[in-house]
């Protein structure tokens, strides 16, 4: 039970409490629920098993088994049974239903130490609630009060206006963060909720993104730049030993005894030469901060690349150092293009691109526009725009000069630079992202339809047109521009910003169409899949199957098409984050003084391992149960030199035969790190993680007022954490629940704050529980799973009218030996999916 | 006319139809600004048992009683403030007192229920914006370190809407200063107001386009896109407030009046900017109502890793469970120690400013506090309330109460000092008497 079901559990029995008409509604509710149940054809329980029975038989085995932990006197997991609504339709304890039926369908419930529970007694209890749970189910489905609309997530909205607009602005950054659900996901339409700020962040943004979208470039704004990494950096070393003479002849003219002043014109040169790889962040001062370059025409560039594409001849980027480039354009808006030559020197290393400006004498703003794994000589292209730098124009806080850096994000291995060519404003193509048409009724009629991943009516386009009369009357001038298509007009620019601030663009809407109010459109059908695996907007091909109405007829190659597609990472990156909820690594500070190693390169790493996994274990189809157990560890050199694992060079993580101790999830540095306090290893922590997220069994909340963990008489400070839970444990209030938590994670005790190894003696070790999740919880975890990756299908919380889908996936799953792709498949084809 | 500055005639010139601001100025006795200020730290503060070590140091609730009390080194800094702050100890939401304490800044100015399903209410400072917002361009100013709205239950943000839905904070100096300060570039006022009657069609098409879809849709999903109709409505009256405030001016401040290159990796300097910005937006008139979450319950977010950042081990919700390790309390003690200083320098930039016959502090009712007394409880809320004696407010004293005074009574108390006609405020059973 979640921690919200359990406080919703509480004021359920606060209000039952109130007064004594309620409790007459109780009998009343009580009574309906007996005469629906009379009447409903039997549950898919065979014929030979006891019917769904009467209602003071099973108020008996309540009470004889149940109520005494669970009832006036005692409420155990504020779980009261004996107030629990018995009346499944309209009455809010279905879910705490369901978590009964499962509880005792396992035999958790009663615990071992209770009055046992006769098999006939169970069996009547099961039979009950499952039928019960399957009429109201049915109700619900009808009713339809569940919530099917679903904004689109920051990252959704980012990703759609990016791919239906054909360009790359950081459209979401100034959007409220996304609430979380009580299952652990930031698409789950009940939680995505709408604030004033945000409707008019939509419009602001909607209104800038048309404004660049009207911009066509013309050819007399375009620059460009060819930096042979070696001549250039050559022809720079010699400026500087120029300059140091000079610096050093000044100061040696100054030395009449006094300490020479400096002299501007001969400042003091860096310590190395401006613009050679460095390591920090910091640069030195007197310089443009970075290799000063200057643009040269477009035929020279086109007769350099020609000459540079015939030999490869770079300079080295050590490990952790960055090569940096100034330019001095002071551009504000536009497109950039980055081509790189590099390649790794006896290894694959991790380069990443970033442009950014130098605001003062020693700060950098620098924005990542990419990273690509170097192996072979080869030319990788970045795309960013000007607009998504936080430049900053006033006074003296208006920056030097433009940067690009390419840093070498390996610790192991050099990074040969070759050349990089950067092309400000290129010509772009008309491409199927062109949003002006002929006439504002043309541009609309095929802007309109992708926007909102639909057809649209006469009837809308009408109401669209109609708008555009109105804002036609008022004069709004656009930004000046030199490029701007003649087509463009503030009038039109704000219908386009009304069809992107609209519901229908900002949620995905599944309306009720009379007669099929369950069935899915095609295009719909489109949305759920293509949200699901890529995290925005069908493509031109889905929807061309859609519009044709082919899509389920051809779904089974369309998926085979997404998952093999590069966009399938988002699905599995932002899957992988919420499920095993890696933003923990950012809400744990890690002491410093404790762990001096640990970097923010060392955390980023640690998520990518993690990512890298999932991703073998699914594009390899691998048993998903490896991500409990593997006998391989995915590994780079950062990640092996954190573990311990000698001689792997390389940024590129790859499958390598497991070091002792290591293998699968739980013995990751995200996990273990992320569910740690920053200090020391965490066991509650941990131990709750692995209920919550891998077996779906999250604990209930601790009740107020406990006192936590070590806060207990003075003296305790000694113990181990492993003694302060058995104290903790002693305590009545507490046990329950920790008898329940602790030894997973106590058995990771191994393991320190930053996952290290310690190399302890201890009782339990990693391969107990590794061992006890394969053995004794392999069902439960495939369920588990089921559970976690249909919640984030369908962008809701599961509810019981889900299980009877939910346990016939799982049974597919463990079938196919978990395979994660093949409950992907069975997911899409399934019903549930494919209705709303 | 003293009592009505020229920005405020010009108002009423532009949009005197839109604004009642006369009609309210007549009604007040005197027309300089009432306002209000809301402050909030997580996780409770160092409250060390009677017979520990540190509890005559680090012990945040002064000792001894009324005028007599004594401050201990948590509250030090608010030493030279004596005359202007009143120190509360006892009050808590009763309805908070049993929920998980870490939900309780959610409520800490609500009073709301959320002890069951998740349904939060109006918090004081938007009831006050009610009253005061027809003076000033900005109906209210809601800031956290943070930003936006953190999630259900771990707020972050402290200011909820009338349908007890969360209102974003902002968290970036530059951009809450271009807000107050800065005016749109190139545009002539008439380009500006053509701009707005665009927003103005759009959102009403807007409006028009969801109710549309609204009836196509299933019960659950109809209540859900009353949340972006509603945005919508709002948004709406937003840009007949900007249209109305067109041709007042915005007021001038100077870049170097604040450090608006602050950053939440230099908490100092951060928290002192964004106490800054408060007192520009006040001083300015901007507006008169603004709330401050310094950082988040639980450990959440990027306020709560200023004490690790401060060279303290650990972030603000582990400091206040490491009571129990060496100087645990102490540690604990001097993080509340380095919030009240920085409150300290707030409530005495508010202090110099004068204003009409006295300072802008003593029109300013400015409450710095936290929704739980130590870890875990929701009781005891740890309250400071200063300024606004001009406003009504009497300081000088620490008081203590029973939990028979709901803490909505001293929020009350605040509101109708500040101009709210409000008679309760979500579970309040009287009014603050003692301050």
């Amino acid at each position: 039970m979640t921690r919200d079901e359990a406080m919703h559990f509480r004021n359920h029995v606060q209000r039952a409490g109130d007064g004594s008409m309620k409790h007459v509604g109780f009998a009343l509710s009580i009574l309906f629920s007996m005469v629906c149940q009379v009447a409903l054809p039997v549950s898919p329980c065979s014929a030979d098993e006891p019917s769904i029975g009467n209602q003071a038989e099973v108020e008996a085995v309540l009470s004889r088994h149940c109520v005494r932990c669970h009832g006036p006197k005692i409420k155990k997991a504020e779980l009261r049974l004996d107030e629990l609504d018995r009346d499944f339709v309209n009455g809010n304890d279905a879910e705490h239903w369901q978590e009964v039926l499962n509880q005792v369908a396992a035999g958790e419930m009663p615990p071992k130490e209770a009055l046992a529970l006769p098999d006939a007694d169970r069996q009547r209890l099961t039979v009950w609630i499952r039928s019960s749970l399957e009429m109201a189910a049915t109700q619900r489905r009808n009713s339809s009060g569940r919530v099917e609309l679903r904004r689109l997530t920051i990252d959704q909205y980012q990703q759609t206006m990016e791919d239906l607009l054909g360009f790359r602005l950081e459209f979401s950054k100034d959007l409220p963060p996304d609430s979380v659900s009580k299952d652990g996901f930031l698409n789950n339409g009940q939680t995505l909720f709408m604030a004033p700020s945000q409707v008019e962040t939509y419009m602001e943004v909607a209104r800038r993104a048309l404004d660049i979208s009207f911009d066509t470039v013309s050819a007399d704004k375009e620059l460009y730049y060819f930096v042979a990494a070696k001549a250039e950096r050559e022809a720079d070393f010699e400026t500087w030993k120029k300059r140091t003479a000079q610096h050093e002849a000044h100061l040696e003219r100054a030395s009449d005894g006094r300490p020479a002043k400096p002299n501007p014109k001969y400042p003091r040169p860096e310590p190395v030469p401006t613009g050679h790889t460095r390591k920090t962040d910091r640069i030195y001062g007197n310089s443009h901060g970075g290799l000063l370059i200057q643009p040269i025409s477009k035929e020279q560039y086109a007769e350099k690349r020609v000459a540079n594409s015939r030999t490869f001849d770079g300079v080295p980027v050590s490990p952790g150092f960055r090569q940096m480039y100034g330019m001095a354009n002071w551009l504000l808006r536009g497109e950039l293009l980055v081509r790189v030559r590099a390649a790794g020197s006896g290894g694959m290393v991790k380069m990443t691109v970033s442009l950014g400006y130098r605001s003062s004498e020693t700060i950098l703003n620098l924005r990542p526009i990419g990273s690509v794994i170097v192996g072979d000589d080869e030319i990788f292209e970045f795309h960013a725009r000007m607009e998504n730098l936080p430049v900053l124009l006033t006074g003296k806080e208006k920056f030097h000069a433009e940067l690009i850096t390419i840093a070498n994000d390996s610790v192991s291995t050099p990074l040969i630079l070759d050349s990089v060519e950067i092309v400000f404003s290129p010509r772009s193509e008309a491409t199927e992202h062109a949003v002006l048409d002929d006439t504002p009724e043309a541009t609309l009629r095929k802007f309109v339809p992708r926007a909102w991943r639909r057809p649209i009516s006469d009837e809308e386009i009408q109401g669209l047109l109609d708008l555009h009369r109105q804002l036609s009357q008022n004069e709004v001038a656009l930004p000046v521009d030199v490029g701007r298509d003649p087509r463009a007009s503030a009038a039109l620019r704000d219908t386009l910003a009304a069809v992107l601030s609209s519901a229908n663009f900002l949620y995905r809407t599944e309306p009720r169409v009379s007669g099929k109010e369950h069935a899915l459109s095609d295009h719909e059908l489109a949305c759920r899949l293509s949200y699901f695996l890529w995290n925005t907007m069908p493509d031109a091909e889905l929807r061309r199957i859609a519009d044709a109405g082919e899509l389920r007829t051809r779904l089974a190659t369309q998926l085979a098409r997404m998952l093999a597609d590069a966009k399938s990472n988002r699905f599995l990156r932002s899957f992988v984050y919420q499920w095993l909820d890696l933003g923990g690594l950012d809400r744990v500070a890690v002491n410093p003084e404790n762990f001096p190693e640990y970097t923010s390169e060392l955390k980023a790493d640690s998520a990518e391992e993690t990512y890298a996994l999932f991703d073998h274990i699914l594009r390899q189809d691998l048993p998903a149960t490896q991500l409990l157990k593997s006998d391989f560890v995915m590994l780079n050199d950062r990640m092996a030199q954190h573990y311990g694992v000698q001689h792997l060079t390389g940024s590129n993580f790859r499958p390598v035969p497991a070091p002792e101790h290591r293998g699968g999830l739980l013995s990751q540095a995200s996990f273990l790190t992320a569910n740690a306090n920053g200090v020391d290893s965490h066991p509650v922590k941990r131990g709750t993680w692995i209920l919550r997220r891998l077996l779906n069994d999250p604990p209930p909340p601790p009740p107020p007022n406990v006192p936590m963990l070590g806060a207990a008489k003075v003296g305790t400070d000694r113990l181990t954490i492993a003694q302060r839970l058995e104290q903790h444990r002693d305590n009545a209030a507490c046990f329950d629940c920790h008898q329940k938590i602790d030894h997973w994670g106590l058995a990771l005790e191994n393991f320190d704050a930053i996952g290290k190894w310690r190399g302890l003696d201890t009782e339990l070790d990693s391969n107990d529980i590794q061992r006890r999740l394969l053995d004794e919880r392999k069902n439960q975890f495939a369920k588990a799973f089921t559970e976690k990756l249909m919640t984030y299908a369908l962008g809701r919380s599961l509810d019981f009218s889900d299980s009877a889908a939910v346990d016939a996936l799982a049974a597919e799953f463990v079938s196919s030996q978990y395979r994660i792709r093949k409950l992907i498949e069975c997911i899409v084809l399934g019903e549930t999916f494919q209705t709303k | 006319m003293k009592s009505l500055n020229r920005r405020t005639l010009l108002r009423g010139i532009g949009c005197s139809l839109a604004l009642p601001v006369l009609d309210c100025m007549a009604v007040l006795p005197e027309s300089l600004p009432r306002r209000a200020c809301f402050v909030f730290f997580p996780n409770g503060v160092s409250l060390p048992p009677h017979e520990h070590p540190a509890h005559k140091d680090w012990h945040w609730f002064p000792f001894g009683d009324g005028k007599d009390y004594a401050l201990t080194r948590s509250l030090a800094p608010l030493e030279p403030h004596r005359a202007d702050i009143s120190i509360l100890q006892g009050l808590s939401h009763p309805r908070g007192r049993m929920v998980v304490a870490h939900t309780t800044a959610d409520t800490f100015l609500t009073g709301g229920d959320v002890s069951g399903a998740y349904n939060n209410s109006i918090s004081i400072d938007q009831i006050i914006s009610r009253a005061t917002a027809p003076h000033t361009r900005f109906p209210s100013l809601v800031l956290s370190s943070d930003g936006g709205i953190g999630y259900t239950a771990r707020t972050g943000t402290l200011s909820f809407n009338k349908s007890g839905q969360p209102i974003p904070a902002e968290a970036d100096p530059r951009r809450i200063f271009n807000r107050l300060f800065s005016s749109v570039e190139g545009q002539t006022d008439e380009q500006q107001r053509a701009a707005l009657r665009n927003s103005g069609s759009l959102l009403d098409y807007l409006l028009e386009d969801g109710r549309r879809l609204q009836r196509q849709l299933g019960r659950g999903d109809r209540a859900k896109l009353d949340e972006y109709l509603t945005a919508v409505r709002e948004v709406e009256t937003q840009v007949h407030r900007t249209e109305a405030w067109l041709d007042v001016a915005k007021p001038k401040v100077a870049t170097d009046e604040v450090n608006l290159q602050a950053v939440q990796s230099d908490p100092g300097e951060y928290i002192k900017t964004i106490y800054d910005l408060m007192f520009l937006a006040f001083r300015s008139d901007s507006t008169r109502v603004a709330t401050y979450q310094i950082s988040r319950e639980d450990g959440q977010g990027i306020g709560d890793q200023f004490p690790s950042i401060l060279g303290f081990n650990g972030g603000h919700h582990s400091l206040s469970h490491s009571t129990e390790t060496e100087n645990g309390f102490e540690h604990w003690g001097r993080y509340d120690e380095f919030l009240s200083a920085q409150l300290a320098c707030f409530l005495q930039r508010l202090k110099s400013t004068v204003e009409g016959d006295s300072s802008l502090l003593d029109r300013t009712t400015v409450l710095y506090g936290c929704s739980t007394s130590h870890t875990h409880i929701a009781r005891n809320y740890p309250i400071v309330i200063a300024g606004g004696k001009a406003c009504g407010l009497k300081h000088g004293a620490l008081h203590r109460y029973s939990e028979d005074t709901p803490f909505s009574n001293a929020l009350l108390r605040i509101a109708q000092a500040t101009g709210a006609r409000d008679e309760r405020f979500a579970d309040s059973s009287g009014v603050l008497s003692e301050i």
